[in-house]
């Protein structure tokens, strides 16, 4: 509600008095908030806070039981997940969900928007049809895989990639699908901790290039590191707002993480 | 070579071909797009049906002509290739209304346990109401194509079928290797390794599953049309449970998801290892023929499972390093951050 000054001007991503209850549990109760185009902004709170359901609900893969969600003005509330993408928000998972089986170059042209050879026909035409668009879609994972230094495992299995690999992979693979909103939920969890500072870089470095960020995270470094504004949770509810140092400060948010 | 011998040949090149075609729809079903399907068998039957009742004619008709003696719901008398056609069609239509039924609601087990009840029911109906495919009877006398027109003898004809089933082999397999190749192949491959990660990315799972599921039951449309028309008969005997069975044994030895290892697999599983305990007589009685080739089916599902998952011949990896080379001399530039990653990755 008390949204930072900036972001009233222009909020790309707005959530109204959302709610979502869980077989009468409500795991969320009238969050409302909004995030500026361009701007990183954290989620943190205690275990069972709602924090990722919030993020799945902003992601479509969680229905809201009442409110709205609204994306540059449109409401976006109750459409399906893969609806949502297409809009341009792309979510990660807190348990990688890289497509193991498929190689690392191959998780990236998945991600490739609105593919020539994505439809029946398309497909049946061939690479004549589809060859020329894939080439540059190549070209794209190509570019992503120089900027986070993995060049080195373009043909591997994503399977076989370490924990910290697969963070930076499904990044990568967000970043295909020209997104415009990054929803991480808890990008450091089972990343080890040297990794975690290649991702931080990498988030930096997108955040740079006007990427709008979301993430869930328990880990303070790279929360006080990326994000202007965090927003507090604590069961099901926001209790505060504002830059780390100020809800830090806050004696509501001391004592949920401590009762909590 | 006596005649005896060719037409057995024939009639198992013939085996080999319809049995290539299936298990290329099964693949692309189960092996490229994840849906396990026990029920597959139904979709071969759907197309064998088809095309029995549009060759042998109105049932009313032909009271008293040869095939007078059967009932069955409705017939018509189609010209070639249009049996074959309306086989394929059927398949597809049959799968797009099992397909809404099962793939929305079903995952992993629960989805490969209601397709394999579809089909039984299916079996059940027929083998119990006559008026509809001639019940536990089967419809038989089916013609063949074009058999009359080219005036060939048995064993000319036999052969001349088994190069129009080798044709229709091609065809399939070309199909099935545009998709498997073509961005949409991977992408039912992406949905098949991880649902939510795909829809994430703004793919829509229910229309690709659909895709795989519907290419699967076209291609069993064809093959059961392709096998009735050289075998004249079919009955729910010929489309039990087993027979879907074996098309899973076979894509799996073969390899999951592969188009080339799953006409390896077929070339092991129905056709060498169904066909072996023929020529072993002494080993075992006639009467246990049918006993043996399943246990033997079994063993190899299960063996291989164990041992080798992938398959004789498992999905192919693509490779894009040499056309990376290719776009950037940048390569070098990569390289002074790459070692990071080349720590744990390398190259199996």
């Amino acid at each position: 509600m008390a949204a930072g000054a900036g972001d009233r001007d222009d909020p790309m991503l707005e959530l109204r008095h959302v709610s979502r209850e869980f077989g009468g549990v409500r795991a969320v109760e009238d969050v409302s908030f909004s995030i500026a185009e361009g701007a990183a902004v954290g989620i943190i709170g205690p275990n069972g806070a709602g924090k990722s359901t919030v993020l799945s609900m902003m992601a479509g893969s969680v229905i809201p039981s009442e409110g709205e969600i609204l994306f540059c003005g449109e409401r976006i509330t109750g459409l399906r997940s893969d609806a949502v993408a297409r809009c341009g928000i792309v979510r990660t998972f807190q348990v990688s969900a890289e497509f193991a089986g498929l190689t690392v170059m191959q998780n990236l042209l998945v991600a490739a928007p609105r593919q020539r050879g994505e439809s029946v026909v398309g497909a049946l035409l061939g690479w004549r049809y589809w060859g020329a668009a894939e080439e540059s879609a190549i070209e794209r994972a190509y570019e992503l895989l120089v900027k986070f230094r993995m060049t080195d495992v373009v043909d591997e299995y994503a399977g076989n990639l370490s924990g910290g690999q697969r963070r930076l992979l499904e990044v990568m693979r967000a970043m295909m699908t020209n997104a415009r909103v990054l929803l991480l939920d808890e990008p450091t969890a089972g990343v080890h901790p040297k990794m975690v500072g290649e991702l931080r870089r990498q988030l930096q470095g997108l955040k740079g290039a006007g990427l709008t960020l979301l993430m869930v995270e328990h880990e303070m470094g790279i929360v006080g590191a990326l994000c202007d504004r965090v927003i507090v949770m604590a069961r099901g509810r926001v209790i505060a707002e504002g830059s780390l140092q100020e809800v830090r400060r806050n004696p509501e948010v001391m004592e949920a993480y401590v009762a909590g | 070579m006596s005649s005896s011998l060719q037409f057995y040949l024939a009639l198992l090149l013939v085996y080999a071909g319809v049995d290539l075609i299936a298990c290329w729809g099964l693949n692309l079903q189960m092996g490229i797009g994840g849906i396990v399907n026990f029920g597959f068998v139904l979709f071969q039957a759907a197309g064998a049906y088809t095309y029995a009742i549009l060759t042998l004619g109105a049932p009313a008709h032909n009271a008293g002509a040869g095939a007078g003696f059967q009932t069955y719901f409705w017939g018509a008398r189609l010209p070639f290739p249009l049996p074959f056609v309306g086989a394929i069609v059927v398949g597809g239509l049959l799968s797009v209304v099992v397909g809404l039924l099962v793939l929305p609601r079903l995952r992993g087990d629960y989805q490969a346990i209601a397709l394999l009840v579809v089909s039984l029911v299916a079996s059940g109906l027929i083998l119990n109401d006559a008026s509809i495919f001639n019940g536990a009877n089967g419809l038989s006398s089916i013609p063949r194509p074009l058999e009359a027109a080219l005036g060939l003898s048995g064993l000319g004809y036999s052969w001349a079928y088994v190069g129009f089933t080798g044709v229709l082999c091609i065809l399939s397999g070309w199909v099935v290797w545009q998709i498997s190749r073509s961005p949409l192949g991977r992408v039912l491959r992406a949905v098949r390794e991880d649902e939510e990660a795909a829809k994430s990315l703004g793919k829509n799972p229910r229309r690709l599953r659909l895709i795989a599921f519907v290419g699967g039951g076209m291609l069993a449309g064809l093959s059961g049309a392709v096998l009735v028309a050289y075998i004249d008969a079919w009955a729910p005997s010929s489309w039990g449970y087993v027979e879907t069975f074996v098309f899973v044994t076979a894509v799996i030895v073969g390899g999951f998801g592969s188009n080339v290892g799953v006409a390896v697999g077929v070339v092991l599983v129905p056709i060498v290892f169904g066909e072996a305990p023929l020529f072993l007589p002494s080993l075992v009685q006639a009467s246990w023929f049918g006993a043996v080739q399943l246990i033997l089916f079994g063993l190899f599902t299960m063996g291989f499972l164990w041992v080798r998952p992938q398959g004789v011949r498992p999905e192919r990896r693509v490779k894009y390093a040499g056309r990376i080379k290719k776009l950037g001399a940048s390569v070098a530039v990569a390289g002074d951050g790459a070692g990071r990653a080349g720590e744990r990755g390398g190259t199996q």
